[in-house]
């Protein structure tokens, strides 16, 4: 799929704009803080409802906005049909004016956000699936040296983005994570019986199997796209000058000393050619998850049972999918950890790309991608491998401050835009 | 800076306090009443008065009620054998407008729900389990029948859970409310919650 016109009003700083646009490469270039990635940002809202780089939605309103709302609206050209899809966010200005004697405040209950699609009114759950996104920024690097926390929000968002069940079931899972947490603190206080446990314990159960389920799923298919495009982008790998990035791994490191002059000669430690990258999935609770969906719940069940005394001395959910986590394994050892950061950026795009991949085996359509200021964080072969990789695919919107970090032949066959202080012009036919 | 006299802003803050009503409706109901006649005034605020003084919970149902035990508990032509036991007074309202139900109620004024630390001592579930099994004397009616018709969610059914628990052991009948389509909905338009709801409590057309 791709985006066919996008509209902005008092977006970030964009006043007003109103871009038609092509499919294959889109490069947005200009200066820093001129609204490059305000741009990638809007489409995202349009597809997830949330924005990747705030949680303030605030912030997304134009300051000195008269209307105390941004309005974006996306027209996207899906490979059925098309749909259009509008996310109006206030700022929640307050109503009367403020100071002594006046009229009291409003509780800040207002409606923040409108989401319509097609015109009618929509959830946010709804919105998720309309149009897809896969968007990768330098801060994706997180995915992999990050806390367990930033995998389990890639999985949850490429999940929602697919399976509209796996949305839902997850938000009753957070519904059910909270009363049985209070539960717990409430038995450990002596203000209930452990028994009412029960009622939770299946709950818990009965949730966490389909999103455990789904989230194997979708990393063992994923994992072979992923092994195929880090492959690609770690080929060259041996032959780079290795800078002050090994020195970081060396505390990792216990024989580091000893290997020092086998690596000063540019040989790895750990290997890319020779093992494949594996995305493993660690869910929390370490019992089979393979077999019949009933046979999950009771294994997960008694080991509720055995954990207990511990959850209620702890007064915590202690075992579920939000302990989860994922690793990335290269012949057996765990690159998020021992990984070099060119190895461990390859692997943040590699798991990128893979997901692109499973959405679009998933749904039928190919997810919109956003390469959110990335090639400056990628050496020069890399940077050719991932333009190679992405040059396919029916549309990918790509922001940087330099175009001459593209390669020549890439130019050609690029839709180029000029971002400058909130307007956006075509830079060539 | 904009200044109003303070009686004005109390009601506008007071009425703001209402469920469903936000700061400007609380200002255009406060003007409304500024503007009315006087003995308009009186009467609402009598009303809201009496409503505190007089209205109590029926000691039996625990239902909002001016008399004790309330009209429904009083009518002797309903089937005290059958209590229906809801969350709120509105419930009971809600079941009324029905004109199926010939029982009688049972209000536990809310849900159970752990993170609002409403736990079965907070709610109307002991007098529950008396009216269920009496004591050995037996003086009153046996209850062949309770009907759980709490809400459908997650405290709703932690409820359910709950009470289906303190009452084992009774020699009662415990049935819940059916869970499924809307009348006049469309299958396409039903979630797959209430689909698979709706499909389980399916039931024989044939015979």
């Amino acid at each position: 799929m791709r985006v066919e016109r996008l509209r902005l009003t008092d977006f970030r700083n964009y006043a007003h704009l109103d871009l038609t646009l092509p499919g294959g490469l889109i490069v947005f270039t200009g200066r820093n803080a001129q609204g490059k990635s305000n741009i990638l940002e809007a489409v995202t809202l349009a597809a997830t409802s949330r924005s990747f780089r705030t949680t303030n939605e605030r912030e997304l309103v134009r300051w000195g906005a008269e209307g105390h709302f941004a309005r974006v609206e996306v027209t996207a050209e899906r490979r059925r049909d098309q749909v259009q899809v509008e996310v109006v966010v206030s700022d929640n200005a307050p109503l009367v004016a403020t100071g002594a004697g006046a009229l009291p405040q409003p509780p800040v209950s207002l409606p923040r956000k409108r989401i319509r699609v097609n015109g009618v009114a929509r959830r946010s759950m709804d919105l998720i699936g309309q149009i897809t996104v896969v968007i990768f920024s330098p801060s994706d690097l997180d995915l992999v040296i990050g806390s367990p926390g930033e995998r389990r929000r890639f999985l949850d968002l490429t999940l929602c983005q697919v399976h509209p069940s796996y949305c839902r079931t997850l938000s009753q899972y957070q519904k059910v994570l909270l009363q049985r947490g209070a539960l717990l603190r409430r038995i450990r206080d002596g203000e209930e019986t452990p028994q009412a446990l029960n009622f939770w314990d299946e709950q818990l159960t009965t949730l966490a199997a389909p999103i455990m389920r789904e989230r194997a799923m979708f990393l063992e298919q994923a994992s072979e796209a992923a092994a195929r495009v880090y492959a690609a982008l770690a080929h060259d790998e041996g032959d780079e000058d290795e800078d002050d990035e090994n020195t970081e791994r060396d505390e990792n490191d216990q024989d580091a000393s000893e290997n020092d002059q086998v690596r000063n000669s540019g040989a790895q430690t750990v290997p890319d050619q020779q093992h494949q990258l594996q995305l493993v999935y660690r869910p929390s609770y370490d019992g089979d998850i393979s077999g019949g969906m009933a046979d999950v719940i009771a294994g997960m069940r008694a080991r509720l049972g055995e954990l207990r005394r511990r959850e209620i001395a702890q007064g915590a959910n202690v075992l579920g999918p939000h302990r989860d986590d994922l690793a990335f394994l290269a012949g057996g050892i765990d690159l998020s950890i021992y990984g070099s950061r060119g190895q461990q950026r390859s692997v943040a795009l590699a798991l990128k790309l893979a997901e692109l991949d499973y959405i679009e085996h998933e749904t039928g359509d190919q997810p919109i991608l956003l390469l959110d200021d990335v090639l400056s964080e990628l050496d020069t072969q890399r940077r050719i491998d991932l333009l190679q990789a992405v040059r396919p695919l029916d549309q990918v919107l790509l922001t940087t401050t330099d175009a001459a970090s593209l390669p020549s032949e890439t130019l050609a066959y690029a839709h180029r835009y000029r971002v400058r202080n909130g307007g956006v012009i075509e830079a060539r036919a | 800076m904009q200044t109003t006299a303070a009686p004005v802003t109390a009601l506008i803050e007071e009425l703001a306090k209402l469920p469903g009503i936000g700061p400007k409706t609380a200002q255009r109901l406060t003007f409304f009443i500024l503007r009315s006649p006087a003995d308009q005034a009186r009467r609402l605020a009598e009303a809201i008065t009496r409503v505190k003084e007089s209205i109590i919970q029926c000691s039996i149902c625990f239902n909002i009620t001016e008399t004790d035990p309330c009209a429904i508990c009083a009518n002797p032509e309903r089937d005290h054998a059958t209590i229906c036991v809801v969350e709120q007074p509105l419930d009971v309202l809600a079941i009324e407008k029905t004109g199926v139900f010939k029982g009688v109620y049972h209000v536990l004024h809310g849900a159970l729900s752990p993170l609002e630390g409403i736990g079965p001592r907070d709610l109307r579930i002991e007098e529950l389990v008396a009216r269920v099994k009496p004591g050995a004397s037996g003086a009153h009616e046996p209850v062949h029948e309770v009907i759980l018709a709490t809400n459908p969610n997650y405290e709703g059914d932690y409820t359910v859970a709950h009470i289906m628990q303190v009452l084992a052991g009774a020699d009662v009948r415990i049935t819940r409310l059916a869970r499924g389509l809307p009348i006049g909905g469309d299958l396409e338009y039903a979630d797959e919650g209430t689909l698979g709801r709706a499909l389980e409590g399916r039931r024989e057309v044939n015979g």
